[in-house]
């Protein structure tokens, strides 16, 4: 049996094993994975999708089909919750981009080996450890008996315990990006160690000075990186709602808190309309994002 | 990088960020410790509200169930998660699958949440640890399929000719020469799927019906005020997950180093 020699790559060396016969074929174990995310996760969402076109039937919902939740959506007291999350999602990923942008700089080209994995271990904690603990945290240290107040008192800085700290959009932004700073880091991270490095000197021998070879070589590939860690952040402020219920108090809803509400009170088509809205509106995220940042890139490991 | 002022600089830099994100998980430990229980830190630490926490029995059922559901995920994920990534080479559409496994990370959890409950009762599954464990699974899985991934990645396909070309069958080169070598990675992804499965909040709280899981029960105490126990238990789970998250890093990426043929 001729045995073909062209490359010793993954691929090249099992892929002429892959279709052998419909009993032995490699990709099948791609089967439980698939039919359990289907099952669990892309059934309900189509479900949630037609339900949202249903009516309220007392505790429950049924047809006929109608389009009025979607109307209660765009009535009064719903569209400013709206607004103000996407307020919020805006100047908190704008924020977030700046302040991971050197970071993820940082992991890709300054650190070595030893500090990445210890720091970026580091930085997924707050990913991973409840973010509900977290915002405990937060809440603590930003009022009137916390440590933000005793330092500032202690160095003179304020006569009185500062007032503004927390149930302000102040303290919502902090906790935030408390939160999903690491969700920003890590994605652009991804894209700028997927770079060949070779590129920046072939810049440099082109007659590329630094800040010209950042700009026009760098940026541009870093951007399927920027967009994911963008669209993370977005989607994550999009269904947050322990941020605004402890940090923030009663006034500053945000579109979780809103769904919520809706649940508690056992609207069940209204809160499928919300959901489907903010589930279109990410699919729409990450259609865009792979036709134009080929995104999924970001997520397949490096060849080395 | 031609200046060394600049790579000082981005040092203190990402440190000062990691202080910042790292802050409140401390700051809650050092309030448990705290004998007034108010949450300031004080100079006379107490374990007393640790001791207290295993005297309250719903807090000791919430456990068990937290552990129990995270043991049921930790294997489950792995598992399927390990035959995913292998399988994963061989695929064709590879872009579109990822997408389609990294999916559920992109969809907030309050819709999951609620999706999950109207479905769950679809189904006759609503609430019990069937539920919670599936949400828990469907969290899980996405990240573990790309941590996998990333350790099958260091793994040279070679090895695996050269254990068939002496002789292995699939099984054996499996089990002699490929797990051996992948055991890092899956120790690491059994930590991981654990760690995230104990702190996971959102989903649980909405399908887990009557029960309660650690999470859910601190959840409980945002509407009804807190009580000192709970920075006690907070301060529990941040250093069981920060123990075992420093050992999924290191467990990612130290190992048998790949011989190269």
């Amino acid at each position: 049996m001729p045995v073909k020699l062209q490359s010793f790559s993954h691929s090249g060396a099992i892929l002429r094993n892959a279709r052998v016969s419909i009993g032995r074929r490699r990709d099948l174990g791609v089967l439980p994975a698939s039919l359990f995310m289907a099952l669990f996760a892309v059934i309900p969402l189509l479900l949630v999708f037609l339900w949202s076109f249903y009516q309220r039937h007392g505790l429950w919902m049924a047809p006929p089909i109608t389009l009025e939740n979607y109307e209660v959506i765009t009535s009064t007291d719903r569209l400013p919750v709206i607004l103000r999350t996407i307020r919020v999602a805006v100047v908190t990923t704008g924020i977030a981009l700046v302040i991971a942008f050197p970071a993820a700089y940082f992991f890709a080209y300054v650190a070595n080996l030893r500090a990445k994995v210890i720091l970026l271990a580091a930085f997924t904690v707050p990913f991973i450890v409840s973010p509900l603990i977290r915002l405990f945290a937060l809440r603590a240290m930003l009022g009137r008996t916390g440590i933000v107040n005793l330092i500032a008192m202690g160095l003179g800085i304020t006569r009185e315990p500062i007032g503004w700290l927390l149930f302000t959009d102040f303290s919502i932004y902090l906790g935030l990006l408390a939160s999903y700073l690491p969700f920003s880091l890590f994605p652009i991270w991804l894209a700028l160690e997927g770079i060949d490095r070779r590129l920046f000197e072939a810049s440099a021998d082109l007659g590329g000075k630094q800040w010209h070879t950042f700009v026009y070589v760098l940026f541009p590939l870093a951007l399927p990186g920027i967009f994911t860690a963008s669209m993370f952040m977005f989607v994550s402020i999009m269904g947050e709602m322990a941020a605004s219920l402890i940090l923030a108090g009663a006034g500053k809803v945000l579109i979780g808190n809103m769904l919520l509400n809706v649940i508690d009170t056992a609207n069940f088509p209204l809160a499928s309309a919300i959901s489907s809205l903010v589930i279109l509106f990410m699919v729409f995220l990450i259609a865009a994002g792979e036709v134009f940042f080929r995104i999924s890139s970001l997520f397949t490991p490096f060849n080395r | 990088m031609r200046y060394r002022w600049t790579r000082l600089i981005l040092w203190v830099y990402t440190l000062a960020i990691l202080t910042y994100l790292l802050l409140p998980s401390f700051y809650i430990i050092g309030i448990s410790l705290d004998s007034s229980g108010l949450g300031l830190i004080s100079t006379t630490p107490t374990l007393k509200w640790y001791a207290r926490l295993f005297n309250n029995q719903f807090l000791l059922d919430a456990g068990k169930l937290s552990l129990t559901v995270g043991l049921a995920t930790m294997a489950s994920t792995v598992v399927i998660g390990l035959v995913t990534a292998r399988a994963y080479r061989y695929l064709r559409r590879k872009s579109l699958f990822i997408i389609f496994m990294v999916l559920p990370i992109f969809v907030p959890g309050i819709v999951i949440g609620f999706d999950l409950i109207v479905y769950f009762k679809f189904l006759r599954i609503s609430g019990g640890w069937l539920a919670i464990w599936l949400a828990h699974m469907l969290w899980v899985l996405p990240f573990i399929f790309i941590y996998l991934l990333t350790t099958l990645s260091s793994l040279d396909p070679n090895l695996i000719d050269a254990a068939r070309d002496l002789g292995a069958k699939e099984w054996q080169a499996f089990r002699y020469v490929e797990l051996p070598l992948i055991s890092n990675g899956v120790v690491g992804a059994s930590v991981l799927s654990f760690t995230l499965s104990l702190n996971e909040f959102i989903r649980t709280f909405f399908v887990q019906g009557i029960n309660m899981t650690l999470t859910t029960y601190i959840f409980g105490f945002i509407r009804t005020g807190t009580e000192p126990t709970i920075f006690a238990m907070s301060g529990l789970i941040t250093l069981l997950s920060l123990m075992m998250l420093a050992l999924a890093a290191l467990l990612a990426f130290t190992g048998k180093r790949k011989m190269s043929i």
